[in-house]
């Protein structure tokens, strides 16, 4: 009987799955139609880009046709569209490379900075809005407040030099550079970079935990509880936390397209050879089919976390069920 | 046929020629004779033997686009390729003169039109193939045809002919004098016939072959570019590194951040402002390398009011260049008063424009916008020197009642707007490649050269002919005056209003040595060792 419910469940998210992976294609679509016309608006010729002031004005018409960039620019969709319906992205008109290659090269980095920063922000959320919430308008709770405050509003690539300045440089803790080859490396070298995403996430996750923990201490069945002599640690971890995080799943998730812009900046100040450094110099160079490709993945990926965490949501409180 | 002592003489003349060698008072830390040693008088004698091993982590704010020597012509790929690549002759360590290259000597016909090279015979490419005449032939002419980029240095070879196992003849159609400092360029670079034929040049562009000190081991766009030994170089003993990584860093902090967590070895383009705290650093060494380099604000003299001459003179008049330097380039550059960047034959008795407001506003009265006008000055967004110069120039133009609007744009932008001549004012640049001064008079101030002087629309018909005649005199003493008197004509009719000449600067570990910076910019790190 269990066996069945559970096979269910199962094929209800799976339908789910489906379903909004089908909805991905039009959003998709969407995006792709804005990004391709808007990073044609803004004034800057790649050729011109490329060869730089010396160029002739033939060799930068010559390099444009060899870009095909003298096309129309409906063409120029046109073509574009044709490519992504293959499945393929393009190719750089500065870089001769596929831009599917440029990005794969370069995603496990930023994704493993992605990941990092949110299981550091959860490690620093969680146990900083138990306090809190337990020991509610105590000095520590204010102490919290404030520096939750003054983390939103500090902009992370300050929050970043700061951090290398006393965390690499006064001490010699931490690279101020780089990705590392190894797990360990990768570990050693994003930690300072995801410690700086932190520091604006983790505000934004404490604070609607602790007001959630709060709301979920005040309830019935954590008085019952404490009232069957569970230990209070107990009672907290148990009881108190796994309610507590539902909130916090839906935060993440809908945080993750800020998380990815977040990275781009950081990527930047710790020269980390992930998406957003990418990003930036595409933009820098007008290398149109990186960009458009980027914002693609981007996009995607955003969406692909939504959908997880709804996902996730029921594997967490079972009493969620997917709408239709 | 003069006889081969041709070729110590050229290197002496240029030498002599050559004025790009005093330094200003600011730019101590860098002498041209020894310019990466700086006064670190601890060494001891027996820590001047170079050792051999270790890789230079180098930093610089771009990547390259291409290993192909004739296709960027941006001053960081011709700063790779040329430790990557021989020329037929090269420039000297300090950038004052020509020494031999692949060729060992040459000679010159009585005409000036017929040089002929003998080279070395011990050359070999990376792929292990030897380097022969007929590669020089064929790169030249690469190098000259339609998909070069810099087919427009090579305006006066008629042929490049082998005329022996080891001997090539370019001929001329009329006498070119700066074909030597052409030859130098990276763009001359000699490359594998073989390769280039069967390959092909998309393919080559990414897996460069060539014969000089490094190889391409691997290359991450927008990353680093990786470079390793090549054990089979002709330069025996050298190069003394393992490799070489030159390293994306556009960001400042960064980059001083990981000078000061020994992430780096070398760092250019460190912010003037930085220097001090950097040099205070006791395991750090500073560089201040002269640079033959000009930094000027172009005038669009296609635009009313900017076509009368005493408005652009009034300008140059107005804006104080001691107070930009020492304000903006903390003390680092001198003030520029010739259209000419510090090469051979720059005039050094040109008084350009000296700050002098009186004169200024009583230019202006004289011209036709008594009561002044508005104008906008477009700059490159980020670029802290641009804009810190900016509003110094703003506040100085006002004086005498010109009202100017800063624009800021993107650098690629910039570029756009003044290869378009959509501007009023716009500041930029330029660099020498050579030490010849043609490259620039072409490139710079002659109106029928490539950029019609420089996307300003100015006009001067003497100049251009004077420009052309320049290219071909053999004497040198006329040489000199021709361009000495080119440069007191561009001066006087102001196209551009004349800033300075910004120096290079580098932040080196104490432990490198041998790093070296020419007057064009560019470094031979088969030089540079690093003490453990």
């Amino acid at each position: 009987m269990a066996q069945q419910v559970r096979k269910v469940i199962a094929i209800g998210r799976l339908q789910y799955l489906v379903k909004h992976l089908m909805q991905l294609v039009p959003v998709l679509l969407g995006i792709s139609v804005i990004t391709f016309f808007l990073i044609r608006m803004i004034p800057g010729d790649p050729a011109h880009i490329l060869l730089g002031p010396r160029a002739t004005p033939e060799a930068v018409q010559q390099l444009t046709e060899r870009m095909g960039l003298d096309q129309p620019v409906l063409t120029q969709y046109l073509i574009y569209m044709k490519n992504l319906f293959q499945g393929e992205l393009g190719h750089s008109i500065i870089i001769q490379q596929p831009v599917s290659t440029l990005i794969f090269e370069r995603l496990d980095v930023t994704v493993f900075l992605v990941l990092y920063t949110t299981v550091l922000s959860v490690l620093i959320s969680v146990p900083v809005a138990m306090w809190s919430a337990v020991k509610k308008d105590g000095l520590l709770d204010n102490g919290f407040r404030a520096a939750s405050i003054v983390g939103l509003s500090m902009p992370s690539f300050w929050v970043g030099i700061l951090l290398m300045l006393f965390l690499s440089i006064k001490v010699k803790l931490f690279p101020v550079s780089g990705y590392g080859s190894t797990f360990a490396e990768h570990l050693r070298h994003l930690f300072l970079p995801a410690l700086t995403i932190s520091f604006s996430l983790a505000p934004v996750l404490i604070r609607p935990l602790r007001t959630k923990i709060i709301s979920i201490l005040a309830s019935e069945f954590v008085e019952a509880a404490r009232a069957r002599g569970i230990r209070e640690s107990k009672v907290l971890l148990k009881h108190v936390l796994r309610n507590a995080m539902l909130g916090t799943v839906t935060i993440l998730g809908v945080n993750v397209g800020w998380l990815l812009g977040g990275s781009v900046v950081v990527e930047t100040v710790f020269s980390i050879p992930g998406l957003g450094q990418l990003l930036i110099n595409s933009i820098l160079t007008r290398d149109y089919p990186v960009i458009q490709g980027l914002v693609l993945v981007f996009a995607a990926l955003v969406i692909i976390v939504n959908l997880l965490t709804d996902i996730l949501y029921t594997i967490l409180d079972p009493r969620v069920k997917l709408g239709g | 046929m003069k006889k081969a002592i041709r070729l110590a003489m050229a290197s002496i003349l240029l030498a002599i020629s050559t004025v790009a060698c005093s330094s200003s008072p600011a730019d101590n830390t860098a002498q041209p004779s020894q310019p990466a040693q700086p006064q670190s008088g601890e060494q001891a004698a027996g820590e001047n033997t170079p050792q051999p091993g270790g890789i230079l982590r180098f930093a610089r704010n771009h990547d390259i686009t291409s290993f192909d020597p004739i296709d960027s012509t941006a001053n960081l790929a011709i700063w790779t390729l040329l430790n990557m690549f021989d020329q037929l002759v090269r420039l000297s360590p300090s950038g004052d003169g020509i020494e031999p290259g692949i060729a060992t000597d040459w000679t010159i016909s009585e005409d000036g039109k017929t040089y002929v090279f003998n080279l070395r015979d011990d050359v070999k490419f990376h792929n292990g193939a030897p380097l022969t005449a007929e590669d020089v032939k064929f790169s030249l002419d690469r190098a000259r045809g339609d998909e070069s980029n810099w087919n427009w240095m090579y305006p006066a070879i008629q042929s490049v002919e082998v005329t022996g196992e080891h001997q090539v003849t370019i001929k001329l159609n009329q006498p070119y004098q700066p074909l030597l400092s052409t030859l130098a360029l990276a763009s001359s670079s000699i490359v594998p016939k073989q390769v280039m034929e069967e390959k092909g040049k998309e393919y080559f562009a990414n897996n460069p072959v060539g014969s000089g000190p490094f190889m391409l081991e691997s290359w991450q766009r927008g990353q680093k570019i990786v470079l390793k030994k090549n054990p089979d170089y002709w330069q025996k003993g050298k190069p003394y590194l393992d490799g070489v990584e030159f390293l994306q860093v556009p960001e400042d902090t960064a980059k001083i951040f990981m000078l000061q967590a020994k992430e780096l070895d070398i760092s250019s383009n460190v912010p003037f402002s930085s220097l001090p705290q950097l040099e205070a650093d006791p395991s750090l060494q500073v560089l201040v390398a002269p640079f033959a380099r000009l930094d000027m604000i172009p005038i669009n003299t296609e635009r009313e009011p900017f076509n009368n001459v005493k408005i652009r003179q009034a300008m140059n008049y107005a804006i104080n260049k001691e107070e930009i330097i020492n304000a903006v380039l903390m003390g680092h550059g001198e003030v520029a008063t010739s259209y000419l960047p510090k090469v051979m034959y720059y005039n050094d008795q040109l008084e350009g424009y000296p700050y002098n407001p009186e004169k200024a506003k009583q230019l202006m009265a004289e011209s036709s916008r008594p009561n002044g006008f508005k104008a906008t000055l477009t700059i490159n967004a980020g670029s802290d020197i641009n804009s810190q110069t900016a509003v110094i120039i703003k506040e100085q133009l006002k004086e005498i009642g010109i009202e100017l609007e800063i624009q800021q744009l993107e650098p690629g932008v910039v570029d756009e707007m003044h290869s378009s001549k959509k501007y009023d004012l716009i500041t930029t640049y330029y660099s020498s490649d050579i030490i010849d001064p043609d490259e620039i008079t072409m490139f710079g101030a002659a109106p029928s050269g490539g950029t019609g002087a420089y996307y300003t629309g100015y006009q001067n018909e003497e100049l251009d002919k004077l420009a052309y005649a320049a290219q071909q005199e053999q004497d040198e003493t006329k040489r000199k005056e021709m361009y000495f008197e080119l440069q007191r004509m561009f001066s006087e009719d102001a196209p551009f209003i004349f800033l300075y000449h910004m120096p290079n600067s580098y932040v080196l570990q104490k432990n490198v040595h041998g790093f070296q910076v020419s007057n064009m910019g560019s470094y031979r790190l088969e030089d540079v060792w690093l003490s453990k």
